[in-house]
């Protein structure tokens, strides 16, 4: 095709290209044992916690301790999951959602095709903090936890640490590897510098694996496990 | 110690060392202090001084936070506890002639002439002063090397006042070539227990230092014993931490979170006696419970009062003149004749020095004599005081919760004999029999030992003690494998013989000296231990400082130990094997942490996996047996 009769891809098509990019190189772990398991040992790093004894598999919990928030999940594959919060000790049940990929979201209609254009490459960073942004940071669709019941916590803002209405649990995340990857970035509320650092470090992640046309963003790089000093 | 920019940095009270630490951790809680400190470092004409506080005050921490702006300075530093190549005068004369030809030497100081000549120690074979200054102060490198650095301490106990001599002309030119008082930081002087013959063998050198510009890192009970420095030398007494800055650290050390847990901080201040490491400890152990265990706010509290006072108090009972207790306890204050007279000194040093009293601070203008003191909270607590002022609604909680589930310290009723007196001695019996009950299995101890062995942030230091020996490997290589599931820690076995004629002590030296704060040390004692060893071993707690150590020593053998090891214990915590300790621990979750790590690694063969399948077989091994 000569250069006056390419199609320019349009801003959206383009993003859409970068969000199942992402998803592909990321979040569809085959086996998913090791993306799991580092998930278990680096979560309460990004969160400034001391680190504990901790196990994930398919099907498992883990707590928020700062919140008194039990989170309980089912993976069954990449697209059906349920996943639940309860307080940490009463059990009281604050919120459900199961993800059943036997019915149509608008999403599950969408497939992009082709590859990021390599003409654009110049707008590459601006559209992975884009995608980022909806898909992690700040889902389009989003419940707060205080609109869940969840008792008010706050964190020293003196200390750089953020308030409850941060959080933003993400509605219709039909990845269940996306929606344990968010909950991770939301509760962490320890400073707005921690925040910054870890948007600033997967932008930087898959702008280079998507400008590398690498196939897997390994689970080492993604959570920034280096398997030593860590 | 590598701190979290963000969020919570706890340890079992180490000292703060590198400047990322004063910058997220430090609190000025001693203002006036250090004041006086910067004063004296600045100021010629001063003369030495003791700086005494109890175990786990703050002193070395404070000293190191007025010593950093003073870098520049010809300041000696010679370090009584850890430094020396072995406990006699001439061991610490050896360390002290070498500290101060260093500096010296670093100064262009002419050496030769000083009364001492490299010829006195044919068996060093040093050919140049530089090179006696580098041998007589480093760590051996083998045992070797150490037989004949003990060769030279023999010659210097022979002539130790020579040796002193030869320190006071070096010092004299010292001060005519830089023009200034050389400072010298005795550091380490509050590890010796008065009583014990290793002070003895240092007194001759403390005296001697009293006559020089020296500062004397001291426990308070040396405050009391100012004949063995100089009669009339300057004192200062680090005593109770103020509640205000007891909040401040508690918050540095949690950082954002501190509104989460700050309920607790009046109850761990309360507890904590105004002692920092105790306050800092009993914060560790209550975000252990609240976190991985999920205890809520007043188990939490009760059981990190069981396990804080476990650690640091548990002695045999008896060992205390308990009738100082009830008159402090009636008095708020102890007398320091107490801590003099030859009839109560020792029963007094003694609850002192371990902590069981907390001196508050200094007698005031009034009451020169009367020096305020508390018991400590923790035993205090235990006690069902008939006089006692009426328990806040929480106190009340927290206690019956202890008693309702035969937690100790908290919740014990001080037992009364026949004649309704105070039975100290059945108290002190179900103290020290309180935690026979509690022992875990290997993935409790995982938990509880996790946050050490999981991350760089902190290296804690842990002894694991067991009945019966038979499969320690298994265990240690567990531990080991999972902490490779979180990182890169390699780990260094080192098994340490004691007993007559052997020398475990040095051994370890030995194998420290190239410090890795990113490896496992697994430590296993063995042997029949000598008092001599023990008491080693104990004044050279500040070296296993900031290592991630499991150490393994017999249940009985431990109970013998304890005793000898007020310091050590300090930078310990003690967690007891049951026998049926692999329960919970299946062979497919192994398999997996295997495959976990082979999947993480660069290497072709990691010590995880080689750790982990050591296990597995153990564990294969151990189905197969009827």
């Amino acid at each position: 095709m000569t250069e006056s009769k390419r199609r320019v891809v349009t801003e959206t098509e383009r993003r859409a290209i970068v969000w199942d990019t992402i998803e592909r190189l990321a979040f569809r772990p085959n086996p998913p044992a090791s993306w799991l398991g580092i998930y278990a040992k680096t979560l309460r790093r990004l969160w400034g916690e001391e680190a504990i004894w901790n196990r994930l598999g398919l099907d498992h919990e883990f707590i928020v301790t700062f919140l008194n928030l039990k989170c309980s999940y089912f993976i069954e594959s990449e697209s059906k999951y349920n996943i639940s919060f309860a307080h940490d000790s009463s059990d009281c049940l604050y919120w459900r959602n199961h993800v059943d990929p036997e019915f149509l979201s608008k999403a599950s209609l969408h497939n992009t095709v082709g590859k990021y254009p390599s003409q654009q490459m110049n707008e590459l960073r601006r559209d992975v903090e884009s995608v980022l942004n909806g898909m992690l940071f700040h889902p389009r669709c989003h419940t707060h936890l205080e609109d869940l019941g969840i008792k008010h916590v706050q964190l020293d803002q003196e200390k750089g640490g953020l308030k409850l209405h941060e959080v933003r649990i993400g509605g219709g995340i039909e990845n269940p590897y996306v929606f344990l990857f968010h909950l991770r970035y939301q509760f962490c509320l320890v400073h707005t510098d921690a925040r910054r650092d870890e948007r600033l470090y997967l932008v930087d992640l898959f702008e280079n694996a998507i400008r590398n046309k690498d196939s897997t963003v390994t689970a080492r790089d993604l959570f920034s496990f280096q398997g030593g000093n860590n | 110690m590598k701190r979290r920019k963000y969020g919570i940095n706890l340890d079992d009270g180490v000292a703060l060392s590198t400047e990322e630490e004063f910058r997220l951790l430090y609190v000025p809680c001693n203002p006036d202090v250090t004041a006086c400190l910067q004063g004296w470092f600045s100021d010629d004409a001063q003369e030495s001084f003791m700086l005494g506080g109890q175990i786990g005050s703050g002193k070395t921490t404070l000293l190191r936070e007025v010593s950093r702006s003073f870098i520049n300075a010809w300041i000696i530093i010679v370090r009584f506890d850890t430094d020396p190549i072995e406990p006699t005068e001439g061991g610490y004369s050896m360390l002290l002639f070498g500290r101060i030809l260093t500096v010296c030497l670093r100064a262009g100081v002419e050496i030769d002439g000083c009364g001492i000549a490299l010829s006195d120690f044919p068996s060093i074979d040093a050919d140049s002063w530089h090179a006696f200054a580098n041998k007589t102060t480093s760590r051996p490198s083998n045992l070797q090397e150490a037989g004949l650095l003990r060769d030279v301490c023999a010659v210097m106990t022979e002539n130790a006042e020579l040796v002193r001599r030869s320190c006071g002309q070096l010092l004299d030119s010292l001060r005519d070539m830089t023009s200034r008082e050389p400072i010298i930081i005795a550091e380490g002087i509050d590890k010796f227990n008065p009583g014990t013959p290793e002070y003895f063998s240092l007194k001759d050198n403390l005296t001697f230092l009293a006559k020089r510009k020296t500062l004397f890192e001291v426990n308070a009970v040396h405050l009391f014993q100012e004949q063995d420095f100089r009669a009339g030398i300057r004192k200062l007494f680090i005593g109770g931490i103020g509640e205000d800055m007891l909040v401040q650290m508690l918050q540095k050390r949690l950082g954002s979170y501190a509104p989460i847990y700050q309920n607790a901080f009046s109850l761990i201040i309360d507890y904590s006696g105004g002692n920092a490491r105790q306050a800092l400890r009993l914060l560790n152990a209550y975000y252990f419970r609240r976190t991985q265990r999920q205890n809520d706010h007043t188990a939490a509290i009760a059981l990190a009062c069981h396990q804080v006072g476990k650690n640091l108090l548990n002695m045999p009972y008896g060992r205390f003149s308990t009738d100082i207790f009830t008159v402090v306890k009636r008095d708020k204050y102890i007398e320091g004749s107490l801590l003099t007279d030859p009839k109560t000194a020792t029963g007094a040093n003694d609850a002192v020095y371990h902590n069981w009293l907390f001196v508050q601070g200094e007698p005031g203008p009034a009451t020169p004599t009367q020096w305020p003191a508390i018991i400590n909270p923790l035993i205090d607590e235990a006690i069902e005081w008939k006089v006692d002022a009426p328990r806040t609604p929480e106190e009340k909680a927290i206690r019956k919760w202890a008693q309702d589930h035969d937690v100790s310290p908290l919740g014990l009723n001080l037992p009364l004999d026949n004649n309704r007196e105070l039975a100290w001695d059945k108290f002190w019996e179900e103290i020290e029999s309180s935690s026979e009950d509690e022992t875990l299995n290997i993935l409790g101890v995982l938990e509880e030992i996790g946050a050490g062995l999981f991350g760089i942030e902190r290296q804690d230091r842990i002894i694991i003690t067991y009945r019966k020996r038979k499969n320690l490997e298994a265990v240690r290589d567990f531990l080991v494998g999972e902490a490779n599931t979180y990182s890169l820690f390699p780990c260094e076995e080192i098994t340490l013989e004691g007993g007559e004629g052997r020398e475990p002590v040095m051994e370890l030296l030995v194998r420290l000296t190239d410090r890795d704060p990113n490896r496992i040390y697994s430590v296993e004692l063995t042997g029949e231990w000598t008092e001599p060893q023990l008491r080693d071993l104990d004044h050279r707690r500040d070296i296993l400082g900031n290592l991630q150590m499991l150490w393994w020593i017999q249940q009985d053998d431990l109970k013998l130990y304890l005793r000898f090891w007020p310091q050590l214990r300090q930078f310990f915590r003690i967690y007891r094997l049951e026998d049926e300790l692999w329960r919970g621990i299946t062979m497919e979750e192994i398999q997996v942490d295997i495959d976990f790590i082979k999947e993480m690694s660069d290497e072709s063969e990691p010590e995880g996996v080689r750790r982990l399948l050591n296990v597995l077989a153990y564990l294969k091994d151990a189905e197969g047996k009827p």
